[in-house]
């Protein structure tokens, strides 16, 4: 009882005050209770454990009687006592060492371990069925559950980032439930680039609701020849998901927890008030007019904005609570679990509760059934980010810091510069969602004869979405306001079912022919319904009072909504062949078929084939000793996309809302027009894929890896060509036209040892991405991400990679008027009135005085990769994922604000190195003071930025308390940790926070999204 | 027995599928088709007003008339934050626009969605047995209205354009340019086709004002006709227009033309109709506002204190001194026109306003600058932060009489009397000008200034040397670049 009692203090002690927490607290005790009740006999059993290879004694071995939490662990001999009963199955267990069991017979049993060279006869999931690793001939990357959840972050595919060669994720917003984008071996498509997610069978868009402590296993089908069963969803990768099952024997209770606090890993560093009033009369005076601050020194640091709005030590806490076990009959895993991460900003949150129930019945000897449903109910607040005006990431570092948060009257600062007060934005933004989500299969696994298994999936997808936003009424000032209070209140609701049936043989024929093979047929059926509704004026803003009743004209509020479905039909075949383990076949072909396409392009067929060979297998390797795996891997195939083609664009259809005003009194009057064209030709886009790999493992396992080269072509792209708007059409029609490649490069390395106990592993992953547009159809461009209404940041072209940043080319300086007069000596139009020396020389080939556009950078990095290390020494353990992206761009859209010449906004702290005088500075982004600047503003490479960077993702160390003291307190394991997230990132981007991300042919434009935080956590896992 | 019945049931399971697939990948899609959505007059009724609402949209005529017709030339200065804030509209003023100026880009496809949704109108119920007859007649004459004022509303600005007079097939979607004369000729067909079947505005209900009427389609024709010198016919047929449409007669007030008293009022020839949804979160298109008068609006205002605070406005479009001065001594016009440093609006009433003109006058104007007051509404009338009600008045009646005097003026008629008409309203005798054209010229200034028409004025009459940076082949802006990449047909002008 004393431990738990001190466990208890402890857990008072970083549990924040909340009722999730007193919950948990009573939960753990209820259960430590429980363990306190079994009763043991006693009878000693001793010896010692050895390494088969050199015969050292292993210190730091588990020993458990199987089945109970009764165990303990060997001492620096080797040496082992442990109480037990006559006939008891002693495991004997250690990280890196094959497991040992022994029936207990005599009183000493010594024992030699060996190390787990290989997981080859590891069984992999793959699309429709599972396979034994070894026989593998597709690039699938597997990520082990324990690497999940080694990351304290909110959702699955958040620990997925660097874990991976060819995987790519991508956290654009920090705020607390956004999920990061995810992308698998470059971009493939100028639209949807996601994965497709199977969870238990059931396709997904995203598994934000999966709880990671569920998850059994995860594999990541990377090719064509592996994904091509998953047929039109398969083109951009499929991540496989597997929830937890119950085990046969005794029951299993785990508890984990963990509390830790959040804060800016970095930010933008901004001039104090005394140095901007400088930096601002400074400005005022080279353009002719009265400095506005008599003396800038005495006004000092002035408010930090952005503290203003910060959520110091913002808290994040996750408590998990499983329960499995089962008989020979049936299993169960009930699982609970609640998440909570306010955010670094204030007013952001996001907190999620969830349960599983898994369980498997065998009803008869030829029929199994089971089933795995979760509820997850989830909130999120946010508040405004992504634009670049009033972003409440933006508006902080805009804001003059001469300008008081409250002035002495109480009411809010107003900024002279018609910048919104940030702190006045979030204490009148009151934006919620809330997501109901119902994910569920059930399941019957028919043994028809021997090797011939008929399976039968039936999974449902049920999720309630609802927004909540309200505005009050507030004053800051005449144009930081809000006169009319409004409501809107947005549902929607989304169903998708599916229906797998699957027929599966195997069979061995002589010795060394063995055939698997598989058919079956899928079907999918998504809906999804929205509405929304804006009412206003409301008589009091008081919280409990926005209810749409309320509204004085709830009568005529504005509503909106919509309605879609998509069907889609699937065939599908398999068939895999090996001989003596040694040469690999595999052959796949799939048939879809869609409602979204043009009425005789519905259909689709996608073959796939793929081979390997295990060469360690063959004779001449007999006898290589220093060879423990090697196998060579080859596959093609062929894959359909829908990307993101809604549906019903083969009809041209009717919009209503195409308003205008008629009549006295003034009233509007709805009118339909025909935005769009619909295209009854439109077809699936085709991914082709070519995957070269081979896999490898020496030194008896202590170095292992895989090298992979891939070239994945995508044709008849769907995509929206501009046509020209002299058509008049506004929604430009899909058509299948473009063409785009992406090849690279994948290599995985790890290293593992175990030196007298002291375990580590140390590895790594590359991955190359060459991505180039090879055709847009008819159009010659594509722009994209639009900034402050001023131009396209993106502009995608032929020959290139997409999504170039593109502007005008900022060479230095003017240093002096000279060079101005040399410059614009051919200048149609003369030496512009504005420019003086300091001002941006940009780049201008024929010298006519129009500079010239170009391509100034690219947010497409030329290399992902991930350095991941472990060490562990008897119960502590030390791990770290460290990740990097190489060679891309970035936009830095605040940029056109901290380092404008007019210093009407607050400056970055760099403009205090800007031009004073002639060879001051030829740096374009340290252009001249001067607050009537035009030309040092406009899209050009002043604002590109490198923006590679190497992040310390995450550090975690852990001690797992000795079975001695565990046993005592009956429980099977208990292990504490600290863990750090996203420490430290190196980087010589000057934002937030380098990783930007993107959506289509969006992408690298920084409009300060919110960064991702750092965050320390404490946490526990106990079982028994 | 049993297995094989298993066997059996499983394969029909798999096979289940096939028989039903072609019937479950056809899902009905919850929106009408074109096929089957001109079904009776109210369905045409919807698209008529679809192909209206173009021209009220925010890349055209809230933000385009008064950027071109005023701001280029030289009645006003951009104005706003600073010289950085909508650098393309300065680039646009010091007639160093290029082709990818993203006003330009909006200005040549909004006209064309409206010309889009005319065609598609006409091609939907021309003959069509579902839609009666006389609806045929007037939507069609409506249809043809908008038709003829959305390509003028491009020739303008760019020249002669590709002409559109049906819904575009894909291998008509490279059209060339066409000649001024061509888009002109065609622009005077529709208006006289659709003059043949519309109502005079006094025939039309109180729920209808604001649709094309016979009036307004004569008056646009006298515009055409002026725009392209035909002054003769522009003579003969705003002779008759103030003979028989005797309905319309200047507003008494001048000032009230901008006031709710003005708005559709006995002046009003056409306007675009603006609305809007009150607090409902949405801007400009999606909520049938009008965003002039936020963008014109005064920046700062004095407070009772006499400090300087943020005004409602962004203070774009500042009418110059030049314009100032352009007005005689004693033409109450100025002040409803113009706005100073010190002015006090709407004294009196909760909407009262002290306007400061300080940050405008610090942002690098070599002369002095001012306020518009014309668009500029009081807070009563406003829309929050966002957009308001007022109609832009597209074509008033004064217009007419001026043109009437311009048209005389040049063939040796009676051009005094379209003068005398404007002057008298507003308490001024005869012109101080005895040469009719300079008379009519400086009349459409003061009449019409900082309604947009003054940089077309300037071009068409010659005078285009009167803004500096002007020379002639400047006249028509660059065509957009991204169109002349995806329709390689259209030739640039050489700007």
């Amino acid at each position: 009882m004393k431990n738990q009692r001190s466990l208890l203090r402890l857990t008072k002690t970083w549990m924040p005050l909340v009722c999730a927490r007193s919950l948990m607290v009573l939960m753990f005790l209820f259960v430590a209770s429980l363990g306190q009740l079994q009763a043991q006999d006693v009878k000693t059993v001793s010896g010692k454990v050895i390494d088969a290879k050199d015969a050292l004694p292993i210190p730091g071995v588990s020993v458990v009687v199987k089945g109970t939490t009764n165990g303990t662990i060997t001492d620096i001999d080797g040496i082992y006592n442990l109480s037990v009963q006559q006939g008891d199955v002693l495991v004997f267990s250690f990280i890196g060492m094959t497991a040992e069991e022994v029936v207990v017979v005599n009183e000493t049993h010594d024992v030699a371990m060996h190390a787990d060279i290989t997981d080859l006869n590891e069984v992999v999931v793959v699309g429709y069925g599972v396979q034994k690793k070894s026989d593998l001939t597709g690039a699938i990357s597997t990520v082990k559950p324990e690497e999940l959840v080694k990351r304290d972050v909110a959702t699955v595919d958040q620990a997925l980032q660097g874990q991976m060669a060819g995987v790519t994720v991508t956290q654009g917003s920090g705020t607390p439930g956004e999920s990061p984008n995810i992308s698998i071996r470059g971009l493939g498509s100028l639209n949807n680039t996601s994965p497709l997610y199977v969870v238990d069978g059931m396709m997904l868009d995203d598994i934000s609701h999966i709880n990671a402590k569920d998850i059994e296993s995860l594999q990541v089908l990377k090719d064509a020849s592996s994904s091509a069963i998953y047929g039109s969803r398969g083109a951009n990768g499929v991540i496989i998901i597997t929830t937890k099952k119950g085990k046969e024997g005794q029951g299993k209770v785990m508890l984990t927890a963990y509390y830790g606090i959040q804060n800016f890993a970095h930010t933008p560093k901004l001039t104090k008030a005394s140095d901007w009033a400088m930096l601002n009369n400074e400005a005022q005076l080279a353009a002719g007019l009265d400095p506005n601050f008599a003396n800038p020194a005495e006004l000092g640091d002035g408010t930090d904005w952005l503290g203003a709005i910060t959520n110091e030590n913002a808290p994040i806490q996750s408590y998990d609570l499983s329960f499995s076990g089962g008989t020979e009959k049936s299993t169960y895993f009930i699982s609970g679990s609640y998440f909570n991460q306010e955010g670094i900003v204030n007013k952001t949150n996001y907190d999620r509760l969830s349960v599983r129930i898994n369980s498997e019945h065998k009803v008869k000897e030829w029929l199994k059934v089971g089933e795995n449903v979760t509820v997850t109910s989830s909130n999120q607040s946010t508040v405004l980010e992504g634009d670049e005006w009033n972003n409440l990431l933006i508006t902080p570092l805009n804001i003059e810091p001469t300008t008081p948060v409250y002035n002495e009257d109480g009411s809010y600062g107003a900024s002279g510069n018609q910048v919104n007060n940030p702190v006045a934005a979030i204490d009148n933004t009151f934006n919620d969602d809330s997501s109901f989500r119902v994910l569920g299969n059930i399941y019957a696994d028919l043994n028809l004869m021997k090797g011939l298994v008929f399976k039968t999936n039936f999974g449902a997808n049920f999720a309630f979405n609802k927004s909540n936003n309200y505005n009050p009424i507030y004053f800051v000032s005449l144009t930081d306001r809000n006169e009319m209070n409004s409501l809107f209140n947005g549902h929607d609701n989304e169903t998708s079912l599916s229906w797998t049936n699957t027929l599966n043989y195997t069979k061995t024929f002589g010795s060394d022919h063995d055939i698997a093979a598989t058919i079956g047929t899928d079907y999918y059926d998504q809906t999804f319904e929205w509405d929304g509704l804006t009412v206003t004026d409301f008589p009091t803003d008081e919280e409990e009072y926005r209810i749409i009743s309320n509204s004085r004209n709830a009568h005529q509020g504005t509503t909106y909504g919509s309605l879609f479905e998509n069907r889609q039909i699937s065939y599908l075949a398999r068939v895999n062949y090996s001989y003596a383990g040694r040469y690999l076949v595999t052959a796949n072909f799939r048939a879809d078929g869609s409602s979204k396409f043009g009425s005789s392009e519905k259909w689709g067929y996608f073959p796939s084939f793929s081979a390997g060979w295990r060469i360690v297998e063959e004779g001449f390797m007999e006898g290589v000793e220093w060879v423990s795996n090697l196998k060579l891997r080859a596959g093609w195939g062929q894959i359909g996309n829908q990307g993101a083609i809604p549906a019903y664009t083969q009809t041209t259809l009717a919009t209503a809302g195409q308003n205008y005003v008629f009549g006295i009194p003034r009233t509007i009057i709805s009118g339909t027009a025909f935005r769009g064209v619909g295209n009854d030709e439109i077809k699936w886009e085709t991914v082709e894929s070519t995957n070269l790999g081979l896999d490898f493992g020496f030194f008896r396992g202590k170095l292992s890896g895989s090298f992979e080269y891939y070239v994945k072509n995508t044709r008849d792209m769907l995509l929206m060509p501009p046509t020209p708007s002299q058509t008049g059409i506004e929604e430009y029609p899909w058509q299948n036209s473009g063409e785009m490649k992406n090849n690279g490069i994948e290599l995985a390395l790890n290293w593992q040892d175990n030196v007298g106990g002291f375990k580590y592993a140390i590895g790594g992953n590359i991955t190359t991405i060459n991505n180039e547009v090879v055709s847009l159809g008819s159009s010659s461009h594509i722009d994209d991400n639009d900034f402050r209404s001023s131009g396209f940041i993106n502009r995608t072209v032929v020959g290139r990679p997409i999504s170039n940043f593109y502007g005008l080319v900022a060479d230095g300086l003017f240093q002096n008027q000279d060079e101005i007069n040399a410059y614009y000596a051919n200048a149609s139009g003369g030496i512009p009135s504005n420019i003086k020396p300091g001002d941006i020389r940009y780049r201008d080939t024929d010298g006519d005085g129009e500079y010239d556009y170009d391509f100034i950078g690219s947010p497409i990095p030329e290399l992902n990769y991930a350095i991941n290390g472990s060490l562990s020494y008897k119960g502590i353990d030390f791990n770290f994922l460290l990740n990097g992206v190489y060679g891309l761009d970035v936009y830095n859209g605040p940029g056109y604000y901290q380092l404008s010449s007019m210093a009407y906004w607050n400056t970055a702290e760099e403009m205090l190195n800007r031009w004073t005088g002639e060879g001051s500075t030829n740096n374009p982004r340290h252009a001249r003071m001067n607050a009537k600047d035009s030309h040092n503003t406009r899209i050009s490479s002043r604002y590109v930025e490198d923006g590679s960077y190497l992040r310390i993702q995450n550090v975690q160390l852990g001690y797992t308390l000795p079975q001695s003291v565990v046993q005592k307190i009956k429980l099977e394991s208990l292990r504490f940790y600290v863990s750090g997230q996203n420490l430290y990132t190196f980087t010589e981007y000057t934002g937030y926070d380098p990783e930007v991300g993107g959506y289509g042919t969006a992408i690298g434009l920084d409009r300060a999204t919110y960064p991702v935080p750092r965050t320390i956590t404490f946490g526990m896992n106990l079982s028994f | 027995m049993k297995k094989i019945n298993i066997i059996s049931l499983s394969l029909s399971i798999l096979l289940l599928l096939g028989s039903c697939s072609q019937d479950l990948l056809d899902t009905p899609a919850p929106n009408i088709s074109d096929q089957s959505f001109f079904s009776s007059d109210e369905a045409a009724f919807d698209a008529l007003v679809g192909a209206y609402d173009p021209l009220a949209r925010y890349n055209y005529t809230q933000i385009h008339e008064w950027m071109i017709g005023d701001v280029v030339s030289d009645d006003a200065e951009k104005g706003g934050e600073g010289p950085s804030d909508w650098a393309e509209c300065q680039d646009l003023k010091d007639f160093k626009a290029n082709a990818e100026n993203s006003i330009l880009a909006g200005r040549w496809s909004e006209p064309y969605v409206g010309i889009n949704r005319a065609n598609k109108l006409i091609a939907g119920i021309e003959g069509n047995e579902n839609i009666s007859k006389a609806i045929q007649d007037r939507y069609i004459a409506e249809a043809k209205f908008l038709r003829a004022w959305y390509h003028f509303h491009l020739l303008k600005v760019f020249g002669g354009v590709p002409i559109v007079t049906s819904v575009l097939q894909p291998s008509e979607f490279m059209l060339p340019r066409e000649t001024e004369d061509k888009v002109y000729a065609q622009i005077e067909q529709d208006l006289k086709d659709a003059s043949e079947f519309l109502p005079t505005k006094n025939d039309l209900l109180s729920s209808e004002i604001g649709r094309a009427t016979k009036g307004a389609a004569e008056a646009f024709l006298v515009k055409m006709y002026v725009f392209q010198a035909k002054w003769s016919e522009a003579a003969a047929l705003s002779d008759k227009f103030i003979k028989d449409y005797t309905w319309y007669e200047l507003e008494e007030n001048y000032s009230d033309i901008f006031t709710p008293l003005g708005e559709n009022g006995s002046e009003s020839i056409f306007e675009i109709q603006y609305s809007f949804i009150d607090g409902d979160g949405n801007w400009g298109d999606d909520n049938e506002g009008n965003v002039t008068a936020i963008y014109q609006g005064s920046r700062q205002l004095y407070n009772a204190k006499g400090e300087i605070e943020s005004g409602w406005g962004w203070g774009f479009n500042l009418p110059t001194h030049n314009l100032y001065t352009a007005f005689e001594d004693g033409d109450p016009r100025r002040d409803a026109t113009i706005i100073d440093d010190g002015d006090v609006l709407w004294a009196g009433t909760d909407d009262e306003e002290v306007i400061c003109t300080q940050h405008v006058n610090s942002i690098g104007y070599s002369d002095r600058v001012y306020h518009s007051k014309k668009y500029y509404i009081p807070r009563s009338e406003r829309n929050g932060m966002s957009d308001s009600p007022n109609n832009w008045r597209a074509i008033r009646f004064a217009d007419l009489l001026l043109w009437n005097a311009e048209a005389h003026a040049h063939t040796g008629g009676n051009w005094q009397y379209g003068v005398q008409e404007v002057r008298a309203r507003v308490g001024l005798g005869d012109s101080p000008y005895t040469d009719g054209l300079e008379a009519v010229y400086h009349e459409r200034r003061v009449e019409f200034a900082m309604e947009g028409h003054r940089y077309w004025d300037l071009v068409r009459t010659g005078r285009g040397n009167l803004m500096q940076g002007y020379s002639d082949n400047k006249r028509y802006m660059p065509i957009p670049q991204g169109e002349i990449s995806l329709n390689p047909n259209l030739e640039q002008n050489p700007y």
